[in-house]
């Protein structure tokens, strides 16, 4: 029974981080679908869900003029989720200054009702075919929204994702570990968008056809995952588009990406709990990639520990050997994670 | 020497940490806490410093900030 668990385990974790990869991979290689990318010019509206961003948000509107996209095809609107610093005031003045090429719009709120409830309010003034979805922090690189929307020019595409490029910070000690993480996980979208689709898309830029969106559950946590998921339920694909990028600084502590993938995995507990559409073969096309990308990511952990512990009743031969692994991996972990809080000490 | 070694060590120790995220997503989830503006103001804003590939970016977010 041990030897059974140590094995469902162990094969459960492989196939989790490495056997995936090799069926994507191989499945890439014997089927993969091409996009029929065209230089399209649709209206886009630009939706951009804010809350107390007054740090960042004139940043953000300088940039976006920098786009090169038609000024007169371009909308962008800023829903404020009840933003209680100066985010608001700022926009406003930001207005007044700006020539109104492309125009800009603020929708304000006095409820702080979530930011999937601002993405809903934005999108129901959106006048765009496109609307584009992009958060106040990340820059964009100028030929993103070019990029971005010559994907629709093939009809079978809802949605489109961006990818966002994380640069590392003066000192960002957790630039190594993450990065190579955060690769990692691109590296499997674009496979999944070449197949089919991707899983998801980067919050901080991807777009959909307008027609095809349908308002959010307000509480939603991953709105970049549910919106094009939806769109993938009715037979229209969401692609990966590695040319168009947002910046955006790797977080200087490993501790603040854990924060991210904490709120991440929650978001994916919640979409399964109350998206049932996901569970089903028949509505979800992607029902293999989704339960061996976003399902196993969250029965991994709980598997390592069974590994950990079940291989303390196994110490014969191989079994021995691997516990010893483990124990040096979890040791070294320990060491890395003293060292970072110890060098991130020093550094403060 | 130092330095090199912590950065190999980042590899297992950022792989436990974003698993042990599971159990306090999963933690979270119960507890129906949803942070969901946390992406965008947990970590302060400031400036990319080191080589990357992205370098016309990294120009623009120095021209911009």
């Amino acid at each position: 029974m041990l030897k059974f668990i140590f094995w469902l385990s162990f094969l459960t974790v492989f196939y989790t981080f490495f056997g995936y990869p090799m069926v994507l991979s191989a499945w890439r290689a014997l089927r993969a679908k091409t996009i029929r990318k065209g230089r399209i010019f649709p209206s886009v509206s630009m939706v951009i869900a804010v809350y107390n961003e007054e740090k960042v948000i004139e940043r953000k509107l300088a940039d976006l003029l920098r786009l090169e996209y038609p000024p007169s095809l371009l909308e962008i609107i800023l829903s404020s989720d009840g933003s209680t610093d100066r985010t608001e005031e700022r926009i406003a003045r930001w207005m007044e200054k700006s020539s109104g090429a492309p125009p800009v719009r603020l929708l304000k709120s006095s409820a702080h009702a979530g930011k999937a409830a601002a993405l809903n309010r934005g999108v129901e003034h959106a006048r765009g075919e496109i609307v584009l979805f992009s958060d106040a922090r990340q820059l964009l690189d100028s030929i993103s929204v070019l990029k971005l929307v010559s994907n629709f020019a093939d009809p079978e595409v809802g949605a489109a994702s961006g990818e966002l490029i994380l640069l590392e910070r003066k000192n960002g000690e957790a630039a190594v570990g993450i990065g190579l993480y955060w690769r990692y996980e691109k590296w499997l979208r674009k496979m999944e968008s070449e197949i089919d689709s991707t899983l998801g898309a980067t919050g901080a830029l991807y777009a959909i056809r307008k027609g095809l969106y349908e308002p959010i559950p307000a509480d939603t946590i991953l709105d970049d995952v549910l919106i094009p998921m939806r769109i993938v339920f009715k037979g229209y694909r969401a692609v990966f588009e590695p040319e168009a990028r947002a910046y955006d600084l790797l977080s200087s502590r490993t501790r603040n990406e854990f924060v991210r993938k904490v709120r991440t995995l929650a978001g994916n507990y919640q979409l399964l709990w109350e998206v049932g559409a996901l569970w089903s073969p028949k509505k979800n096309r992607l029902f293999f990639q989704y339960f061996s990308h976003k399902v196993a990511r969250l029965i991994a952990p709980f598997m390592l520990v069974l590994l950990f512990f079940c291989n303390f009743f196994l110490l014969q031969g191989f079994y021995l050997v691997f516990l010893i692994l483990q124990i040096i991996w979890y040791g070294l972990a320990l060491w890395g994670g003293m060292s970072h809080e110890k060098a991130h000490a020093k550094a403060a | 020497m130092k330095k090199r070694m912590r950065k190999l060590l980042k590899f297992p120790f950022t792989f436990v940490a974003m698993n042990g995220a599971a159990f306090v997503g999963l933690y979270s989830f119960i507890r129906k806490r949803k942070d969901v503006w946390l992406r965008s103001s947990e970590d302060e804003p400031g400036e990319p410093t080191t080589q990357t590939s992205a370098a016309r970016s990294e120009e623009r977010l120095r021209k911009v900030a």
